[in-house]
């Protein structure tokens, strides 16, 4: 043995990326560690912030808490950093398994199509909530070596939207069309054609509506979009559950997470056990939470994003979805244990989708009452579906419309026209505290979301004024256009 | 007020007595062993032989002189006349010698003996260690400064490190905390590197990364290598400086001295920051909230009722009163014995110590600490056979500071005043605040529950060598050395419920363990040869190091017993909680070194060195590091006769050379590495992971050590025999870093390490140093400066610059520290401030050149800041340099008196040129408590033009969450760092039958700190969360202030 010999040193409990690649497991292993990114959150969960944007809530918290700063569209330090690396962790990885596929000994698994989907679909998403959110941004579609310059200029959102529609479109043809009812809850959390074909159809709404375009970037027409829905509806198996109720842990009695309206869920789980290296479990339950007390059916948390009278008020009082979506202290009878403490932007509002219940106590199982939570968030539901088939002008678009509403009501006696005007609001109401509120808001138009979000109140932290310069975008990180050496720019606005 | 009876748990008292006890036993064992063997030794009786022993300069006689009887190990010293007498057989010789003169011998042939011993004092003759080897100090041509022991002694420091503060020119020290046994950082010759930039430790050859483990009180001297110069026989570890440690040996035929040295102590605060009482904490939220819109807070009636003191709290709980604790005491004991015969010398030593901390009561350092040295003849005249051994246990119980959350000190100043310390009414018995908003803790509480941890470690370091005298100048020595560290930590985690966000439900025990063992072979060939006036000596060695290391850890939840004693895995009964990580890692480096020193008459000096590393942090492992020196002594020039009678001696050198640092921020940097823990997926939204696996950074195969290259040139002048002086200038440049830069995060996943970064360090030491005597007073006095300029020259990323963290001060504060070419390394980077707006008109006449106001949304009361671009906006672009947190200049000046018997010296420390950044008060939350510096604020035109109206943090203008030079305070500070008083009862002239010498002291360490800065202490080493950074007071545990007695006694 020679000197250097005895200096080469090897790790020890590590593979490398030489040795790494190699099979179906391995590529399993790096499309989980895609998925993984998905449940990155807390404070920051895209989620949670984008409902802070709109008009359904209020920052909340408590009154020593630092002032609220995306609910008033003010800027903050470094604000929207971990949404960024969330996105750009999950984008890696992403790209660092699709570049090596062909290294993969796929033998006759026939795998490699699916794992290449799945790996595809998951980077579309992370882009299109980069795209959403910051609007300009660098695109990556490979990963950086380190002889490469890291100072990577934004893209043209044309050239995200298009690569997003792209990967989508390969989804779409290559992932097998098995029905809901063929998949075993072992892989329910898995991307789906359906969850494909939802997504792009999602993406062309969402980018022929606010960059006023007539297609997807050239890519995706509007009957694309359609068909695809239509296929979905047709043939995935997904169906509305009768009761709207039941897709929420508050519901615990007739709750499943791994229900057949789920078109694609983040899947959270208790797992986790108190380790804050872990990321399973979900993160924003607890700030939504009533502030420190367990009253009712419902555990602590931090009083986040009080929920706007305005959401409350809109819906009819007969509407299934009222009380499946929001807490009324008053109106669950609440109002003579709460305890006011030192709530901040108290609105007699809270959330209840994904509030902390008690049938669902992660802390029974060992879990850690701020990070173990385990309410899966759906991401697509069927009826997301349904509504978007309508507004894209199906020949069932009436339909569609009746059956959500239909499942809403419990009857058949509530239904509407099927207009534009009339999807909106219900998009609105079907998905509140869902994280598309708004997203809808900003493919209807500036006006159309300034009208919405402004806010009067006597409380200045709820006097809050959309600021139309930023186009609704959110500010690039600080961090990251010092790290770029001033190659980003940014946001008008901020 | 009163305290709830049943706070302390009965397990901690019994605990405590049972190890006080076991330790108590062990000393008195020790002792007993240590004493059967000095009597064993018999008291010779012969004939006198006496006679006084003069100095040849003076001829003032010499008293402490050994003496002598040549082949045995009995003889005396001279007494305070410099007399002697002792019962000698006529024909013996009689050997003469003494620290800092010549030895001499004499044969005894019945008659009186007077010697007149040649005086060396002045460095002339002196030995200092230098890499492999020692090297008379005349002959030295690298940059190196000694430290000897009684200097280190004279500081009663418990930690080595501390005790070279204000003595070693070049090198600044640092205290990192006040807790006991926390290290100081030492920077040789400014920070060369954006890692870690101490220096290479060597203990008696043995290569290590720590010395404050050791015992002070035995260590002989203390070598500072500072120079490339000298420090490139050490390569690739060798670019901060290297640290030579020399322990104490005996000596061949000297008679066996047993000693013990003790001294007791209490600890004080220093220094108290004033804060806000209740009464005047509620008026200021008041006037917070009034200015940001708020409803007021607190009515009038109930300030009245906080002035009046009728409340839970009294007139305000006072944190700092109810945490620093009162004459927190510490003890240390150390016994030694040493001596040596014909064949054989020997020294060793137990020690124990005991340091509570100011903060807590579980507060606590203890060390014990047993080394052995010895050397043996094992054939005469040809082979030596050695060894140094060192072990020492240290048991740490610190409480947490450092960062910005979970951090003791913090509590102290943000906590309100409005919380009584205890409740009875609650269900711990502590009180809770009376101020809805306030979501803190109360910190008594918070130290009460949290913080308990204890860490045992286990150190031995040492080595074994053989030493052959092959032929005249040839000698071959080869040695393995050890280096231990073994080390258990366990805490245990409550439950506690003491704010909505700080709580936790469930009992936790946690016990991890680490070792890591290094041994080193090591093999030197030396060569000293002579001709004419020609004088060489050649040095050819390698040697390699293994270092193996391994960490376990796991815990569990829902414990049986509780309380820290009983903090083990097993003792949790959630299965489900269960949770162990472990692994383990390996370092080797192999080296080839060579150095030729050559001298003519001892006039023209030259030293070339030349070593090979190859290291497996690297892929590309092996690295060559030279150095080229030359020495002048112009004093033995015959042209310089005429000044010999006020030029003692002089000398100039310079050096040339180059050296490297090895250290890598992650394992294995070249490697694509793939983690596969915590990167899976619950598919099933279940408890079915799937296991995800992800490349972990980028790997940089082509990544080299760090180089330092150096050039110096310095000076040592001795006049009239009493004056020394010396000069060094240096300019030092520090390349290819090792960076692990942040990169933007579009990367995905870990940053890449990379090579690429240049630093330059220039500076200048000068030191002085005069002895003299008057009457019976002799006295010496000495003084040192320290100036470093460090400037960042070069980045290799392409904006040159390493930005730094945001939220480093509060949660709502941007960048205020980075690496920047063209500036000192993590200068203070941030907005200029010019005033306060004092009324609206201010405010709208601030405009810029294109006539815009400058800053809009500021209200009166609000800071100016200073748009430097002219831009018309206050942004980043603005932010500027606002200093360092480097001093441009420290300072040491210490001063000896003896007269008669008694003893005097005093130890000074100064540092200038330096800001600290102080966010004791940050402006992320409207309740946190004000200091009272925050009385001088804004609160109306004219009332101040320095801080601004208070807020909740909020307000548009951004007073407080742009950092500025509001939040920087000058970091100037003189400081009294040792006071010792020491009176001789026994001095060996007294010839007391049983004891040689006694001496008893009183000595104060930090006795007074002259300084401007408003937190509790100016010496901050960092506080940043990069170790390149500094100057960062996010509350900070101050050093307390030191009276102690003790006694030193020999037999």
């Amino acid at each position: 043995m020679s000197c250097s010999d005895w200096l080469d040193v090897q790790p020890i409990d590590k593979l490398n990326d030489i040795s790494y690649y190699k099979t179906p497991e391995q590529a399993n292993e790096a499309l989980a560690a895609t998925y993984n990114v998905l449940c990155w959150d807390g404070w920051s969960n895209i989620l949670f912030y984008s409902e802070l944007a709109s008009d359904n809530c209020f920052n909340g918290g408590g009154t020593g808490d630092s002032a609220p700063d995306i609910d008033q569209f003010k800027k903050n330090v470094d604000m929207c950093k971990d949404q960024w690396v969330k996105c750009y962790t999950g984008i890696f990885r992403a790209n660092s398994l699709i570049a090596k596929l062909d290294g993969v000994e796929w033998g006759k698994t026939g795998l490699r199509p699916v794992y290449e989907s799945e790996a595809r679909f998951l980077r579309a998403y992370f882009y299109f909530d980069l795209v959403r959110m910051f609007g300009n941004v660098p695109l990556l579609k490979k990963p950086l070596s380190g002889s490469d310059s890291y100072a990577i200029p934004q893209a043209l959102p044309d050239s995200v939207y298009k690569f997003i529609a792209q990967d989508l479109k390969f989804a779409v043809a290559n992932l097998p069309a098995t029905s809901y009812t063929s998949i075993s809850n072992a892989d329910r959390g898995r991307v789906t054609k359906w969850a494909a074909e939802a997504l792009l159809a999602r993406v062309y709404l969402y980018y022929t509506g606010y960059y006023q375009k007539s297609d997807l970037v050239g890519v995706v027409s509007k009957q694309e979009a359609l068909n695809g829905l239509e296929d979905a509806i047709t043939n995935s198996g997904h169906g509305l559950l009768n009761s709207y109720a039941s897709l929420w842990q508050a519901d615990s009695k007739n709750y499943n997470k791994n229900n057949k309206e789920y078109v694609f869920a983040i899947k959270y789980s208790t797992a986790g056990k108190g380790d804050w290296n872990l990321r399973n479990g979900n993160r924003f339950q607890v700030l939504v939470s009533l502030r420190g007390q367990k009253i009712g059916d419902y555990l602590n948390g931090w009083g986040c994003g009080t929920v706007n009278a305005k959401l409350w008020n809109a819906f009819d009082a007969n509407d299934t979805r009222r009380g499946a979506s929001v807490i009324s202290i008053a109106d669950e009878g609440l109002d003579k244990v709460y305890e006011l403490s030192d709530q901040r932007e108290y609105t007699g509002y809270f959330w209840k989708k994904f509030a902390r219940v008690k049938a669902f106590d992660c802390e029974l199982v060992g879990g850690n009452f701020q990070i173990d939570n385990d309410a899966d968030v759906p991401a697509i539901r069927y009826s997301d579906i349904l509504l978007m088939a309508a507004e894209l002008g199906s020949a069932n678009a009436q339909k569609y419309y009746d059956m959500v509403r239909d499942r809403a009501y419990g009857d058949d006696k509530h239904r509407l026209p099927v207009t534009q005007a009339n999807i909106m609001n219900d998009r609105y109401l079907e998905f509140a505290l869902e994280g598309q509120r708004y997203w809808d808001l900003l493919r209807q138009g500036m006006d159309v979301t300034k009208a919405a979000i402004d806010n009067s109140s006597s409380d200045p932290l709820m006097n809050i004024s959309f600021r139309t310069e930023t186009k609704g975008l959110w500010p690039i990180p600080e961090s990251q256009i010092s790290l770029s050496g001033g190659t980003l720019k940014q946001n008008p606005g901020w | 007020m009163k305290r709830p009876n049943k706070i302390e748990p009965f397990w901690e008292k019994s605990q405590r007595g049972f190890r006080l006890l076991g330790v108590k036993y062990l000393l008195i064992a020790a002792m007993l062993g240590l004493f059967s063997i000095a009597a064993s030794s018999a008291w010779a009786q012969s004939k006198k032989a006496e006679g006084t022993v003069v100095s040849s300069v003076d001829k003032s006689p010499l008293p402490g002189v050994n003496v002598m009887i040549k082949g045995t190990t009995s003889g005396t010293t001279t007494n305070a006349e410099g007399k002697f007498s002792l019962n000698v057989a006529v024909g013996q010789e009689l050997v003469f010698s003494f620290i800092g003169f010549e030895s001499q011998s004499v044969k005894f042939e019945g008659q009186p003996i007077n010697i007149q011993l040649k005086d060396n004092s002045q460095a002339i003759n002196e030995v200092v260690v230098v890499g492999y080897g020692v090297q008379k100090k005349k002959l030295v041509t690298g940059a190196t400064i000694q430290v000897k022991s009684d200097d280190i002694k004279s500081t009663n420091s418990m930690i080595v490190g501390s005790a070279l503060q204000g003595k070693t020119p070049g090198v600044t020290i640092v205290q990192t905390s006040g807790q006991p046994g926390a290290a100081p950082k030492i920077v040789i010759r400014g920070v060369g590197t954006n890692q870690d930039s101490g220096p290479l430790y060597v203990v008696d050859g043995v290569p290590t990364g720590d010395i404050n483990f050791l015992n002070p009180n035995d260590i002989e001297s203390v070598d500072v290598l500072k120079d490339a110069a000298s420090t490139a026989i050490y390569g690739a570890r060798a670019s901060n400086g290297i640290i030579l440690v020399t322990t104490k040996k005996g000596s061949y035929n000297n008679k066996m001295t047993l000693s013990y040295d003790g001294s007791f102590g209490v600890q004080n605060l220093a220094h108290k920051v004033q804060m806000a009482n209740a009464a005047e904490y509620a008026t200021l939220i008041n006037e917070s909230n009034y200015n940001v819109g708020k409803a007021p807070a607190f009515t009038d009636a109930q300030i009245a009722a906080f002035k009046s003191g009728n409340t839970p709290f009294g007139t305000g709980t006072d944190w700092q009163d109810e945490i620093f604790k009162k004459d927190a005491p510490f003890h240390n004991h150390v016994l030694g014995i040493t001596g040596g015969n014909e064949g054989s010398m020997y020294s060793s030593s137990l020690s124990y110590s005991d340091q509570k901390g100011l903060i807590g009561d579980k507060s606590d350092y203890q060390r014990i600490s047993f080394r052995f040295n010895s050397e043996h003849k094992v054939i005469k005249d040809f082979l030596k056979f050695g060894q140094n051994l060192t072990y020492t246990n240290t048991v740490d119980q610190g409480v947490n500071t450092g960062s910005l959350y979970n951090n003791t000190m913090r509590g102290m100043f943000l906590s309100s005043p409005l919380c009584p310390v205890y409740d009875p009414s609650t269900a711990d018995g502590f009180g809770r605040t009376i101020y809805s908003e306030e979501a803190s803790s109360n910190p008594v509480a918070a130290l009460y529950f949290k913080n308990q941890t204890k860490k045992v470690w286990d150190r031995v370091l040492g080595n074994a060598y053989l030493d052959f005298d092959l032929l005249k100048g040839l000698k071959f020595k080869t040695t393995l050395g050890l280096d231990l560290s073994y080390g258990t930590e366990n805490t245990f985690i409550p439950k506690y419920s003491l704010s909505l966000y700080d709580v936790n439900s469930r009992s936790r025990a946690y016990q991890g363990m680490s070792k890591s063992l290094k041994y080193t072979i090591e093999n030197v060939l030396t060569y000293d040869y002579t001709i004419g006036k020609h004088s060489f000596k050649a040095l050819a060695g390698n040697s390699i190091e293994n270092t193996n290391g391994f960490y376990v850890n796991g815990s569990m939840e829902d414990l049986i017993l509780l309380g820290l004693p009983n903090a083990v895995i097993n003792n949790g009964t959630n299965q489900d909680t269960k949770k162990v990580n472990g692994s383990k890692w390996n370092h080797r480096l192999a080296s080839f070194f060579g150095r030729l020193n050559y001298n003519y008459d001892e006039k023209y000096l030259l030293m070339v060195s030349l070593r090979r590393d190859g290291s497996s942090n690297f892929l590309k492992h092996w690295g060559n590091f030279t150095a080229v020196s030359l020495g002048w002594n112009i004093s033995n020039e015959s042209f310089m006769e005429g000044t010999k009678d006020w030029l003692s001696s002089l000398k100039i050198r310079g050096g040339w050379g180059q050296n490297g640092n090895q250290n890598v921020p992650v394992a294995y940097p070249y490697a694509a590495l793939i983690n596969q823990t915590g990167a899976g997926y619950y598919f099933d939204g279940g408890s079915s992971l799937s296991i995800g696996g992800y490349l972990e950074k980028i790997p940089n195969p082509n990544l080299v050590w760090e180089t330092a290259e150096e050039i110096g040139a310095g000076l040592d002048a001795v006049l009239f025999n009493k004056l020394n002086f010396t000069l060094d200038f240096y300019k030092k440049t520090t390349k290819d870093w090792i960076l692990s830069v942040p990169v933007p995060a579009i990367v995905g996943t870990g940053n890449p390490t990379l090579n690429g970064g240049d630093v330059v360090n220039k500076g200048f030491e000068v030191s002085l140093g005069y002895h003299d005597k008057i009457g019976e007073l002799g006295y010496n006095v000495s003084a040192n400066l320290t100036y470093n300029k460090n400037e960042m020259t070069n980045l290799a990323n392409k904006e040159g610059i390493i930005a730094g963290p945001v939220q480093v001060g509060s949660s709502t504060l941007d960048e205020m520290y980075r690496i920047q070419e063209g500036h000192s390394i993590g200068f203070f980077y941030g907005l200029k401030t010019d005033g306060i707006f004092q009324n609206e008109a201010e405010v709208k006449s601030y405009k810029s050149s294109k006539g815009t106001v400058v800053q809009p949304n500021a209200k009166p009361g609000d800071v100016r800041f200073v748009d430097q671009n002219g831009d018309g906006v206050i942004d980043k672009n603005d932010k500027i340099d606002l200093g360092s947190y480097l001093p441009k200049y420290t300072t040491g000046f210490n001063i000896g008196l003896d007269y008669k018997r008694f003893d005097l010296s005093v130890n000074i420390f100064a540092s200038f040129g330096n800001k600290i950044a102080n966010f004791t008060r940050p402006f992320d939350r409207g309740y946190y408590n004000y200091s009272s510096k925050f009385f001088d604020r804004w609160h109306g035109e004219g009332t101040s033009n320095k801080l601004p109206r208070l807020t909740d943090g909020a307000e548009a203008n951004g007073n407080w969450t742009n950092f500025s030079d509001l939040y920087l305070e000058d970091g100037d500070y003189v400081r009294i760092k040792n006071l010792n008083l020491g009176y001789t009862i026994f001095s060996p002239s007294d010839k007391k039958k049983f004891i040689s010498q006694l001496r008893v002291f009183v000595s104060a360490t930090n006795l007074y700190t002259f300084t401007d800065y408003t937190g509790l202490d100016p010496e901050i080493a960092s506080g940043a969360p990069d170790s390149w950074a500094g100057g960062v007071d996010i509350g900070f545990y101050p050093q307390p202030r030191t009276f102690m007695v003790g006694l030193s006694v020999k037999f």
